[in-house]
């Protein structure tokens, strides 16, 4: 498991209140995990913040799964 | 040709309405209840703060950027995306105020993320209307008490109130201070949210700031009830 | 409304008076119709269907008048007097329209309610049921079928507060006095039930004049858009709705009587079990149909495009479609499935009414079929991308305006309650002071309903009093029943969908939505529970908090067949939802 899948995990796990092996990537970031629209916000700063990249409005709104978010860090 | 017309327009309207706000707020005959060293302080090298007021208070708003304007504090303030949203957010600037399109609801990442910005980035501060663009009235939204935990500055409620008004048929009932009536404003305890808040702790937050601005609003109404008797 | 508001020009804006005609030297009360009809129209009259869709008896509209005649003097015989409120527990056929409209002439007030409930007659659950409407107005008699008043009084003779009778009892009646009580224009009609989101039905009072005003607007309305009011094109209305719907009664039965149209009527089981049958009625004619969003939703899954094959909708002159929320996608599913009949989508005309003001209040006279506008782009009302139908404007001499809390009329584009004010807004609900001051503002009819204009244009955007608050934010909660409908997928048709919230301690509220289904299969309910839950995420950001299985059924419906959001809002809080668990 590379690291930035990994941290990506913790930050979800932390933010969602919901056991890291309970996270996978297909997980829906909002239906399954409840990352609302405040809780999204937190986690785009804090990955921006931890991985020191900017993520366009654009890519935040195509991510819908919590393996979106690891394949756009991975990428970038 | 229409087009440059419209922009014209715009201009033109943006220009009268910049004109009108300044006019206006420059006759009130200011009564701070609290707060007021608080505000005059702020200058450029003041921390970062989020300012809240009810939407329905808005016109204060414009006297609050000139303000802070004149003292150097750099504020940024949210303006939903429309076509009237548009003229705001051209009177917002000419008055003083970094303005940000976006709206705190629904798809509201964008609009957040940009004050977020304007706050860690640029160190600058918000003027918010927490039950902004269109309600309902008196309830804020959790955007706002997020914005504050993730950027650690505190939330300033305060309220304004009017001997003489009009009020604008609005959904919120807006508030127009005549001119040179006697305007009271009071300003709240600030309200710090902690980084590590979880969901309870944070609906927690937002009840207190919906709970402090309501108090506010009494205190004004009640001082101009206490003049009459 | 922001700063915008500062370069706003538009003045308040108070709708409906655009209309140039307006209802005057026509009769105001019943008697006077039906006379006039029958004189005016009489080789004009109704015609009654059977369960195969045929018709199987026939009155021209001096028939109609003659029985009506008679059927005052049986009511006479029967002991009941001027004041009377009488329960009328009939299906769709004679039986009720004699019913109904004799007991209207002699003075007495019948209220009708539904024939069939919960698909059985003399069942407990049914006694309770009567009672509860009984009480509603006190009503001094009861009327319903043969056998179910048999079992009534043979099981609850004494329990129930008033004095049953079938219509047998009625048909053995000697015909006593036949005049027709002249009533006064404002002297009270008829009384209409509603469902209240919640608990106790209330009853609307219904004057003569605001039924016949509002039976000749629906006329007029129809007109505005066809150059000529329907009475002068329309071969014939074809109604399925019960006769208990407020749109049945006013929209279907009374529109006909008093504008002397041929009307076809038939029984809603009929329409259930076979909705083809509905559709054959229209064939070939200059025809109107009158249906919920819900019916036109019936005959999308329900009816194959081969099964049309032969029919002729191609002459229908309009498609009124009202009385719950309308959904674009379905009006368009059913101009898709019948186009091959050549009925065009610019026949379908959106309406918007209730009970509390008889029933029409605006049209879509545009003639332009399905019209939508986005909700104000600056809401936050957690609409800004829904699609809205346009209803038009108000009916004639009637009035509507957008108002918030304080019933100050708001700008156009501002989101707000609606509010009307005319000849066919009611005065009161009986016997029931509390709710009436509730429901109104002044003279105006606090609707309940969320709305905006454009253009001078009524748009619906939903009921205020059900919008979910979410972390400060408004969400409709049809928006939310649609989406998950989408990921549901149609099932096998009438399969409801309720969404609300509930209160949790320290976490502010969450989503609820409970789902009729008629799936078992644990695999299959697991994963329509996640396609539901994966839409709404993905849509609007929000998390689901508890989605909640049920057999069809189990969500409580209005008389008139609208969801009670917070009727299963109550179960649901009291853990009296019986879920088909998957997990």
């Amino acid at each position: 498991m590379s690291d930035i899948k990994n941290s990506i995990i913790g930050l979800i796990s932390e933010l969602a209140n919901i056991p890291k092996d309970e996270i996978k990537p297909e997980s829906e970031l909002v239906a399954d995990l409840g990352i609302d629209s405040p809780k999204a916000l937190q986690l785009l700063v804090e990955i921006e913040d931890a991985l020191g990249i900017e993520i366009s409005d654009e890519n935040a709104e195509d991510m819908n799964t919590v393996g979106d978010v690891i394949r756009f860090c991975e990428a970038g | 040709m229409a087009k440059r017309f419209d922009q014209l327009k715009k201009h033109l309207i943006v220009l009268i309405a910049e004109i009108i706000v300044r006019l206006l707020v420059s006759t009130y005959r200011m009564k701070w209840l609290s707060g007021e060293r608080k505000i005059d302080s702020l200058d450029e090298k003041s921390s970062p703060v989020i300012i809240a007021l009810w939407h329905n208070r808005i016109i204060f708003l414009g006297r609050i950027i000139r303000q802070l304007a004149k003292q150097k504090f750099p504020v940024t303030i949210m303006i939903s995306f429309s076509k009237d949203g548009d003229l705001a957010a051209m009177l917002g600037e000419r008055l003083g105020a970094k303005v940000i399109r976006g709206s705190p609801s629904r798809g509201g990442t964008q609009g957040l993320r940009g004050l977020y910005r304007s706050v860690a980035k640029e160190g600058r501060s918000i003027l918010i209307l927490p039950d902004g663009s269109k309600g309902p009235v008196y309830e804020a939204k959790m955007g706002l008490v997020v914005l504050s935990r993730m950027t650690q500055a505190p939330v300033l409620p305060m309220s304004c109130y009017a001997n003489r008004f009009w009020r604008v048929r609005s959904w919120d009932r807006m508030i127009v201070p005549k001119p040179f009536s006697k305007v009271v404003i009071d300003v709240g305890e600030e309200i710090s949210v902690s980084r590590n808040a979880q969901d309870d702790e944070l609906e927690n937050a937002r009840l207190s700031i919906e709970g402090r601005l309501n108090q506010l609003g009494t205190n004004v109404e009640e001082y101009f009830e206490k003049q009459d008797k | 409304m922001t700063l915008e508001t500062l370069s706003q020009s538009k003045p308040a804006h108070i709708f409906g008076i655009e209309r140039k005609k307006v209802i005057t030297d026509l009769p105001e009360t019943f008697p006077e119709v039906l006379r006039r009809t029958a004189e005016l129209f009489p080789e004009k009259g109704i015609q009654m269907r059977d369960r195969a869709g045929r018709v199987s008896g026939r009155r021209s509209y001096p028939e109609l008048l003659q029985a009506v005649k008679e059927s005052a003097g049986r009511w006479r015989s029967l002991g009941v007097k001027s004041g009377d409120c009488i329960l009328l527990c009939l299906p769709t056929a004679w039986d009720f329209i004699d019913a109904w409209l004799g007991a209207i002439c002699i003075g007495a007030h019948p209220a009708a309610i539904a024939s069939v409930m919960g698909g059985l007659s003399a069942s407990s659950n049914f006694a309770e049921r009567l009672e509860k409407y009984r009480s509603v107005i006190d009503a001094e008699w009861i009327i319903a079928g043969d056998r179910m008043v048999n079992d009534l009084r043979k099981d609850y003779g004494d329990t129930l507060g008033a004095i049953s009778y079938s219509t047998a009892d009625i048909e053995s009646q000697e015909i006593g006095e036949e005049r027709l009580h002249e009533a006064k224009p404002e002297e009270l009609a008829f009384l209409q039930f509603t469902s209240g989101s919640t608990g106790m039905p209330r009853a609307v009072m219904i004057s003569h004049r605001m039924a016949t005003h509002n039976a000749f607007s629906i006329n007029e309305g129809i007109g505005d858009r066809y150059g000529a009011p329907a009475d002068e094109w329309a071969e014939l209305h074809s109604a399925w709705l019960p006769m208990h719907h407020d749109m049945g009664l006013i929209g279907c039965l009374l529109l006909a009587i008093a504008n002397g149209i041929e009307l076809s009527l038939m029984n809603p089981t009929t329409f259930l079990a076979r909705p083809i049958k509905y559709l054959e009625s229209l064939s070939g004619k200059k025809a109107m149909m009158a249906g919920p969003n819900f019916g036109y939703q019936f005959c999308v899954d329900r009816i194959k495009k081969e099964n049309l094959v032969g029919l002729d909708l191609s002459k229908v002159g309009v498609a009124m479609t009202g009385s719950e929320m309308i959904r674009p996608e379905t009006m368009d599913a059913f101009c898709n499935l019948v186009e091959c009949t050549g009925f065009t989508p610019d026949k379908i005309m959106p309406c918007y009414g209730m009970a509390e003001a008889t029933l029409a209040v605006t049209f879509d006279s545009n003639g332009a079929g399905v019209r939508t506008h986005l909700t104000p782009q600056q809401s936050g009302y957690h609409l800004e991308n829904q699609e809205v139908v346009c209803c038009g404007i108000a009916v004639p001499d009637t009035e509507v305006r957008i108002a918030n809390d304080d019933g100050e009329t708001l700008q156009e584009g501002d989101l707000g309650e609606i509010l009307v004010k005319g000849p066919a807004v009611f005065s009161g609900y009986y016997k029931n002071a509390a709710e009436t001051a509730a429901s109104k503002h002044g003279e105006w009819l606090r609707t309940g309903d969320l709305g905006f204009t454009a253009n001078g244009e009524l748009y619906i955007a939903g009921r205020f009093k059900e919008i979910l608050v979410i972390r400060g934010d408004n969400i409709m909660p049809h928006e939310l029943e649609w989406l998950a409908e989408e990921a549901r997928g149609q099932g096998t048709g009438g399969e409801r969908i309720a969404a609300f919230s509930v209160h949790r301690p320290n976490i502010g509220e969450e989503i609820v939505l409970v789902v009729e289904t008629n799936e078992s299969d644990a695999e299959t309910l697991k994963g329509l529970d996640r396609a539901i839950k994966t839409r709404i995420g993905r849509a609007m950001s929000l998390p689901v908090f508890d989605l909640a299985f049920v057999r069809r059924g189990a969500i409580p419906r209005t008389s008139s067949g609208k969801i009670q959001r917070g009727k299963i809002k109550e179960d649901y809080l009291n853990q009296k939802v019986e879920r088909v668990e998957f997990e």
